[in-house]
């Protein structure tokens, strides 16, 4: 961290230099955004059958095997907090019901959502990322959807919904930290993420204290959100052996080795205790 | 004593010192005439490393003012916004390669580089690098600065300074842009800011070296190259403007030279100078290591920052003073008391720099001492202003084209300083702090106030430096232009202040209920800054065309009494200025002298 601002630090000293042979190349800018393109949400979610691994590698194995299954919490759900919106009156006139965080998010029958899950020793191969963007919202001053993932490579579309101004400001460890204002509805910035990022980062307004968003950078597409009802799927998964990663941004990580065989439907099932 | 023993030299004695300096300066004079015969300067020492004090002037000001020009357009952008706040526009998408709209961390950006870039890259090096050089030495009769290669130096710091500022602009708008942290890099902002801001450190590091060399080097020249006969209480009063600015440079820079490093320090290795500990960015603890005090950056920089206001005024009361009394045709009104004032302002402006921190809970004691010495600063300003004022009283002034500016810049200055005073005061900083008004106030002082007198300081030694006249005709179209222009600008600024409109809202105020009346405000601003803009083409067209085709200037157009326009050729001859140096036998400003031939008797006019 320190050699690298050493570096940036260097790089000014001999700016001089570059501008006086005319060079200055500008660095491309990755900020275009079409105000009108409303790119399809390639998120993780699994019950939408055009959902996560939308983006499988090119050749799918006849053999591929399913991975579902389902994430549960153990214990006396925490109540979330309501979030007290009053300080933008724009954000408080989109919700006519108290709003509440979405830190631990459980369905009546225990299902635990927003729990991101993914292969850690995924096949070798090489997994093109998506063509489709992934859209992250926000509305109602939310982000939309609270966890998500994408693939290395893969187009992120940030988008502001609201009529107020949001300030997104991506927090991840290894990929580079961004942080953006969008005063105007409809704004679109799009990035890029070029780096492997498997434990989600944080991502959040900086207007809007509550907003919050987690995301991984994924370097092959083997991975899934759990929905409202906790389930995920991972398909087109080739036949092996693997561990198999479950994440939540309260209750941390879990592993599961599991074995899949050609064409199998592989359940597995996560409990976080409260 | 020894320093009594007088010597013979030719027909004339003189002490063994004197004759000891007359000598050195001979040996100087013969060994340039003899390498201008068959000497010729290659185009790289004569025009890029020049070491003549005059080119170096010229390139200072050549320099400056495209960074002027520079500063003027990111405000014109910043306008664009706070009078159509979010709307496109292609201009906003050329320059920051987005969809036109702009993103408040853009404003944020043209906020801190209008700020830097007029402060230190354009008034600054224009008043002293520009004026100081070109004319100092010629108005004290010295063959150039004590320190030919350090003026040099001086220059090729502040370039380097000025590309760096601007290439962050240009190079770094895909990784957070150039520095967004305002021309106060307030840390701890500053500090976890993006790239820019290091950038922006290394700018400055530059820039603060280049104003320290120059100011040792003024010193030295004001103290030692006198001509003979030029004593302290003859100098011109654009000479002890300077005098007193390089001292406010040399005594000021150095702590913000230190805390610049230590906040790149912060950046870029790791340190906490000025991060305390358990700072929470953005709701998470920064892994820093803490101890840190962020009100130690505001005390350092302000320490410097506002002597620096001074810096920006002085060398600009000093060019009105000369002008004043060359168009009034009479000697300044209080010449000595002036001389005291702009001494004792300088001392004073070491004393008052907490006033810019009276937010910042440091306590109604140490608040009511500054307060109390900002009240006793005012003094000298006022003192400076009246004795100008009273300079034209009785006089039959020449309205010419420096003179006109000179004129404005007393009333502009006035608003300036007057909005400045419940600025001082603890109590009623409260409500204005960091509000419009502040911005108001601080402009009328800097921009119809310095950038006025600098305008008329070019087109009263626009002369001596090229042999030809500026336009009067243009020169009268944007002094008006601009005069009025510049007031639609920045008057309603006062008014957006008291109603409460902050400073740095990227939307001018649109969010908040107070600002949204006043919004009409905005638009007439910005359709007066267009105005103000289109008032500056006859200048850059004057400035250009009169080099070719001004009318010829002989070498004292305006009939001056000091020495650059009664002594020196038009223009000064090329390395020593002047055929012989010149002996000084009278005060600066002998105009209108009764008895004599001409309203004016110069400097070096000997005794009859």
């Amino acid at each position: 961290m320190t050699m690298k601002k050493f570096l940036t630090l260097l790089c000014a000293a001999v700016l001089v230099l570059a501008v006086a042979c005319g060079k200055g190349k500008e660095a491309e800018s990755k900020e275009e955004g079409e105000d009108d393109q409303a790119p399809q949400t390639a998120s993780t979610s699994t019950n939408t059958p055009a959902a996560a691994p939308a983006a499988a590698p090119a050749a799918v194995s006849a053999d591929a095997a399913t991975l579902a299954g389902a994430v549960k919490f153990e214990g006396a759900a925490p109540k979330m907090p309501v979030i007290q919106m009053g300080a933008d009156p724009y954000c408080q006139s989109q919700h006519q019901t108290p709003v509440t965080d979405e830190e631990v998010v459980v369905g009546p029958a225990g299902e635990l959502a927003n729990v991101f899950v993914y292969i850690k020793n995924p096949p070798a191969g090489n997994y093109p990322a998506p063509a489709a963007p992934l859209t992250l919202d926000q509305k109602g001053c939310r982000y939309y959807p609270h966890v998500s993932a994408l693939q290395i490579g893969q187009k992120l579309a940030i988008k502001n919904d609201d009529a107020t101004l949001h300030n997104v400001h991506a927090m991840p460890a290894v990929n580079s930290q961004f942080n953006e204002g969008q005063p105007v509805q409809g704004m679109v910035a799009e990035k890029t993420l070029d780096k492997p990022e498997e434990t989600p980062f944080k991502i959040k307004c900086d207007v809007h204290g509550w907003m919050k968003s987690y995301m991984a950078v994924m370097p092959h597409p083997f991975y899934a959100v759990s929905q409202a009802n906790g389930q995920f799927t991972i398909p087109n998964l080739p036949p092996g052996t693997y561990t198999v990663v479950a994440w939540h941004e309260k209750y941390g990580q879990q592993e599961q080795s599991i074995t899949v065989g050609p064409k199998e439907s592989k359940q597995v099932a996560f409990t976080f205790k409260g | 004593m020894a320093q009594k023993r007088q010597v013979r030299v030719g027909s004339q004695w003189m002490y063994a010192r004197d004759a000891e300096k007359a000598l050195g300066e001979a040996l100087r004079v013969m060994k340039e005439e003899e390498e201008g015969h068959g000497h010729h300067e290659s185009f790289v020492t004569k025009y890029l490393f020049s070491q003549d004090h005059k080119w170096i002037g010229v390139q200072y000001g050549f320099t400056a003012l495209c960074f002027l020009l520079f500063g003027f357009f990111l405000m014109i952008m910043m306008r664009l916004q706070l009078g159509w706040p979010n709307q496109p526009f292609a201009v906003i998408k050329w320059f920051f390669h987005g969809t036109g709209t702009m993103l408040p961390e853009q404003y944020n950006q043209l906020g801190a580089m209008h700020g830097t870039i007029m402060v230190f890259l354009a008034i600054v090096p224009l008043a002293v690098g520009a004026f100081g050089n070109y004319v100092v030495p010629l108005q004290i009769g010295a063959p150039d600065m004590a320190f030919p290669k350090l003026n040099m130096a001086s220059y090729w710091c502040y370039l380097p300074g000025g590309l760096v500022m601007l290439a962050s602009m240009f190079l770094l708008q895909s990784k957070g842009g150039g520095a967004q942290s305002g021309w106060t890099s307030y840390p701890p902002l500053s500090v976890i800011a993006s790239q820019g801001q290091t950038w922006w450190l290394v700018g400055m590091i530059f820039l603060i070296t280049s104003s320290l060399l120059g100011s040792v080097n003024f010193i030295v020249t004001i103290i030692q190259l006198r001509a003979k006969g030029m004593t302290w209480d003859r100098l011109p009063f654009f000479v002890w403007a300077q005098f007193v600015t390089s001292f406010l440079l040399l005594l000021a820079f150095p702590p913000l030279e230190a805390a610049g490093v230590l906040q790149l320090m912060d950046r870029v290795a790791g340190t906490s100078f000025f991060l305390p500990s358990g700072l929470v960015v953005s709701g998470e603890v920064l892994k820093n290591a803490g101890g840190g005090n962020p009100l130690l950056w505001q005390h350092l920089f302000w320490f410097l920052a506002h002597p620096e206001v001074y810096v920006l005024i002085l060398p600009a009361m000093g060019i009105v003073g000369e002008i004043i009394a060359n168009n009034t045709r009479k000697p300044l009104w209080g010449y000595r008391v002036m001389v005291y004032a702009i001494l004792f302002l300088g001392f004073m402006s070491f004393l008052v720099w907490a006033h810019h921190m009276f937010l910042t809970g440091m306590g109604t004691v140490i608040s009511a001492f500054f307060q109390t010495t900002t009240m006793i600063i005012s003094v000298p300003s006022v003192i400076v202003l009246t004795a100008l004022l009273l300079s034209l009283y009785g006089g039959s002034i020449r309205f010419n084209t420096p003179m006109l500016f000179a004129l404005a810049f007393l009333p502009m200055f006035g608003i300036g300083g007057l909005t400045g005073l419940p600025l001082g005061l603890a109590s009623s900083d409260i409500p204005l702090h960091d509000t419009m008004y502040v911005v108001g106030h601080f402009h009328y002082v800097v921009a119809p106030g310095t950038i006025f007198a600098l305008f008329a300081g070019i087109y009263y030694w626009y002369p001596k430096i090229t042999g030809r006249m500026m336009n009067e005709a243009l020169g009268l179209v944007h002094f008006v232009g601009s005069f009025i222009s510049m007031n639609g600008i920045l008057f309603p600024m006062l008014i957006l202040g008291l109603g409460g409109v902050n400073r740095r809202l990227y939307d001018g105020g649109m969010q908040y209920a107070l600002g949204q009346p006043l919004h009409g405000l905005q638009v007439g601003m910005s359709y007066a800054a267009w105005t103000l803009a289109l008032f500056q083409l006859p200048f850059i067209w004057n400035v250009f065309a009169s080099v070719k085709f001004g009318r010829v200037a002989d070498a004292n157009p305006w009939h001056a009494t000091t020495l650059e326009w009664t002594a020196a050729p038009t223009p000064p001859i090329a390395h020593g200025n002047f055929e012989t140096i010149p002996a000084v036998y009278r005060p600066a400003y002998e105009y209108s002298v009764p008895g004599s031939a001409e309203d004016f008797v110069p400097q070096n006019s000997g005794p009859v």
